[in-house]
């Protein structure tokens, strides 16, 4: 018996049974949807946390911060403060013998204001790293990375850092590429010939708005003319939209940014004993304001990150305030699966009842085929074939119910795992409900299983029955 | 003539718990090619029985069956269906056609189950639809045909794939005796110029006198096997 002949009289016996048929299969399809529905918006919590990751950057760095003070929990439970230990060099090298971790870098992090020819950028996050290690963190998408004792006034950008340039003009107060950049269009032509061209930096606002104002006795800051060595890949949010100068000099004009500031603070509360006060107490702070430590793979992570804490230093990585929150999220989906799970097990019972009644009905017609010539074989096929059209067709419409269902809750206001979400920025394109092709794929392909798993007794029931047996059975 | 069905020391026995039914009890007979035979005896008394193992629809408790020089006894359910699909045509009583295809496809059932291609299917159907004198019924599905015509179509359905040896048990059992007339001629004559062999069961004397060969049984045994005189009457 050929194939197609299998098929066009499944069908027909499928098509004569309408209503029944109909039922079974609205079994399958809500069985199908109510799981494929459970997973998508489990999925589109995992996109969430996903993109989320990827926006803090490079999930195998940690970062230790130098707040002053750190809150312990001691094994008693008791909450205790105790001062955190310098974040030095001395700490950088005692993070680098940890074991997992690759290499630690300071990080000392200010405001500068740029300009080159007619553009302007008033104020970015520049990053001082040390030339040395840079490559441990970092890799160069265009030109290079800081040279050691080589780049004094080299920059090297984030990948998204030059968007921040626009041209000056009188209303013109921020960049319209950024702008677009966040609604979509992430191609952005460059403004800034960023390797051909002089960059201007300063410490001072007054060089972009030409509103310097002079403090009497204080030379204003001269612009640092920078030179653009190289463009980063993507590392997440922050490290795209900044740009790194060797830290030595970050320091350095960190240094006389704090000069300045104390000078203004004098100048203005001169007569005040207040102002005066505070303003000497602004000292050089010790050691670094943040520390990286660039760990050998996401497995060593958790492990190095407790081992800094425990050394009394404030520490984070990317992946840990996702944690606890990806944690419920996958007892949540568990939970949505389990559902979903159930009642497609119900419509797996219900196809294999289908297809008894159907052999009941039809011994006698069974008897009739054996006797006029089918193989064994034609009618397992026949049976079979059934079952499988069931599982198929209602996991196919399933799959568009669940794609109807899926645009319902994304068009909506509800959002049903807002509870997990919201902390996370609310970006635009974020979904409750997220039906990959790959889950399409695999609920068609495991609903046909599912035919063909409860097919597969009653098929072999009515290829074991006896043709005479049937023939009499009335 | 030389034989085509050869039974040696048939027996069958249905076993109904402690109780023993002798359905047949060491029959031997043998069937020649292109002949008319006729299973003929009361109710009960193994005729179906017999049909039934002779075309390897059951196996016999005990003894041989020899059909085209095979001996079907020892074949595997597998094997069976496929000497049914090339050597044996079936006529039921209560026609058995199947409800969903229309006479068409239910003539062709056969050729689909052995296979054979579409426009072959449907040049061979055609043919015997006509020979049965329903080829404007093609398209009707059983429930729109009356028993006559459903067992036109059963006939047609039976010799299909040109098959060595009709079987027919109780053709005309449902129908009345102008339609059985009709069909006995039908079959007979269909049967004669295709040169099949025949074997009819029933136990109505009318239609044994269509046979070559008439086999009474009794109670599981051959009571007599009588030649019935001259030709057989097909369809004069
Ligand atoms: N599957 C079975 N199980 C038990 N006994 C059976 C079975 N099939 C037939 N028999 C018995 O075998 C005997 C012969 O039955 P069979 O059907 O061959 O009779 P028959 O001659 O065809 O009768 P009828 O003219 O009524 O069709 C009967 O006594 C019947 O009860
Ligand atoms: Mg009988």
């Amino acid at each position: 018996m050929n194939n197609l002949d299998v098929v066009s009289m499944c069908a027909r016996s499928l098509l004569k049974r309408k209503l029944r048929t109909f039922l079974t299969v609205l079994g399958v399809v809500i069985g199908v949807a109510s799981i494929v529905v459970m997973i998508s918006l489990g999925l589109a919590v995992n996109d969430r946390f996903d993109k989320e990751l990827k926006n803090m950057g490079d999930a195998t760095v940690i970062t230790v911060y130098n707040y002053g003070s750190v809150e312990m929990i001691d094994d008693a439970g008791q909450g205790l403060k105790r001062p955190a230990p310098v974040l030095d060099d001395n700490a950088v090298a005692n993070f680098g013998r940890i074991p997992g971790v690759r290499a630690a870098a300071a990080f000392q992090q200010m405001y500068l204001y740029m300009k080159s020819g007619r553009y302007v950028l008033p104020g970015i996050t520049v990053y001082g790293i040390d030339p040395k290690i840079m490559d441990v963190f970092y890799e160069a998408s265009e030109g290079r990375l800081l040279e050691a004792g080589n780049d004094r006034y080299g920059m090297v950008f984030g990948i998204n850092a030059e968007l921040n340039f626009y041209k000056k003009s009188k209303n013109t107060w921020y960049s319209e590429r950024v702008q677009q950049y966040w609604m979509g269009e992430e191609d952005q032509p460059r403004l800034v010939d960023l390797f051909n061209s002089a960059i201007s930096v300063s410490i001072d606002s007054g060089m972009v708005f030409d509103s310097s104002e002079t403090i009497p006795g204080l030379r204003p800051f001269q612009p640092i003319r920078a030179e653009c060595v190289g463009v980063l890949k993507s590392y997440g949010y922050q490290a795209d939209n900044a740009i790194f100068m060797d830290i030595t000099t970050v320091r350095k004009l960190q240094a006389d940014q704090r000069k300045r500031e104390q000078a203004a603070n004098d100048y203005y509360n001169a007569g005040s004993s207040v102002g005066v006060a505070a303003s000497r107490g602004a000292r050089q702070p010790v050691g670094y304001e943040t520390v990286q430590v660039k760990c050998d793979d996401m497995k060593s992570v958790r492990a190095v990150s407790k081992e800094i804490k425990s050394m009394g230093f404030y520490a984070e990585f990317p992946s840990e305030s996702l944690d606890s929150l990806q944690s419920m999220a996958a007892g949540m989906q568990a939970l949505l699966g389990a559902i979903g799970a159930v009642s497609l097990l119900v419509a797996a019972i219900g196809i294999a009842n289908t297809m008894i009644m159907s052999i009941y009905e039809r011994t006698r017609e069974i008897g009739v085929m054996k006797v006029i010539g089918a193989a064994l074989s034609d009618i397992r096929k026949l049976f079979l074939l059934e079952a499988v059209m069931i599982g198929f067709t209602g996991g196919v419409l399933g799959i568009l119910l669940s794609l109807f269902i899926s645009y319902l809750l994304n068009s909506s206001e509800f959002s049903f795992f807002s509870v997990f979400t919201a902390n996370l920025s609310q970006e635009s394109d974020s979904v409750i409900s997220l039906i990959t092709p790959w889950l399409c794929g695999a609920a068609a392909f495991f609903s046909t299983l599912i035919g063909l798993i409860s097919g597969y007794f009653p098929a072999r029931r009515a290829m074991r029955l006896s043709a005479v047996n049937a023939l009499n059975n009335v | 003539m030389e034989n085509i069905i050869e039974l040696k020391d048939i027996r069958k026995v249905y076993r109904m718990g402690d109780e023993k039914i002798i359905a047949l009890n060491d029959i031997s007979l043998s069937f020649e090619r292109e002949k008319i035979y006729c299973l003929l005896g009361t109710s009960g008394s193994g005729k179906s029985t017999l049909l039934n193992l002779i075309a390897g629809l059951e196996k016999p408790t005990k003894g041989e069956i020899v059909f085209c020089e095979e001996h079907i006894e020892r074949l595997s359910e597998k094997q069976l269906a496929l000497f049914r699909q090339k050597h044996v045509g079936f006529v039921f009583q209560s026609y058995n056609l199947l409800p969903t295809l229309n006479a068409m496809e239910n003539v062709t059932l056969p050729l689909i189950f052995s296979g054979a291609p579409k426009n072959l299917r449907q040049k061979k159907a055609a043919e015997m639809l006509k020979a049965v004198g329903l080829l404007n019924r093609a398209r009707h599905k059983p429930s729109q045909m009356s028993g006559g015509q459903q067992q036109r179509v059963s006939i047609a359905r039976a010799f299909i794939n040109n098959p060595r040896v009709v079987f027919a048990d109780e053709p005309t059992g449902n129908l009345d005796s102008k339609t059985t007339t009709e069909m006995m001629d039908l079959i007979t004559s269909i049967a004669h110029t295709r040169k099949q062999t025949l074997i009819i069961v029933t136990h109505d004397m009318e239609i044994a006198s269509y046979s070559d060969e008439i086999i009474r049984i009794k109670d599981g045994l051959v009571e007599s096997i009588e030649r019935t005189k001259g030709e057989t009457k097909c369809g004069e």
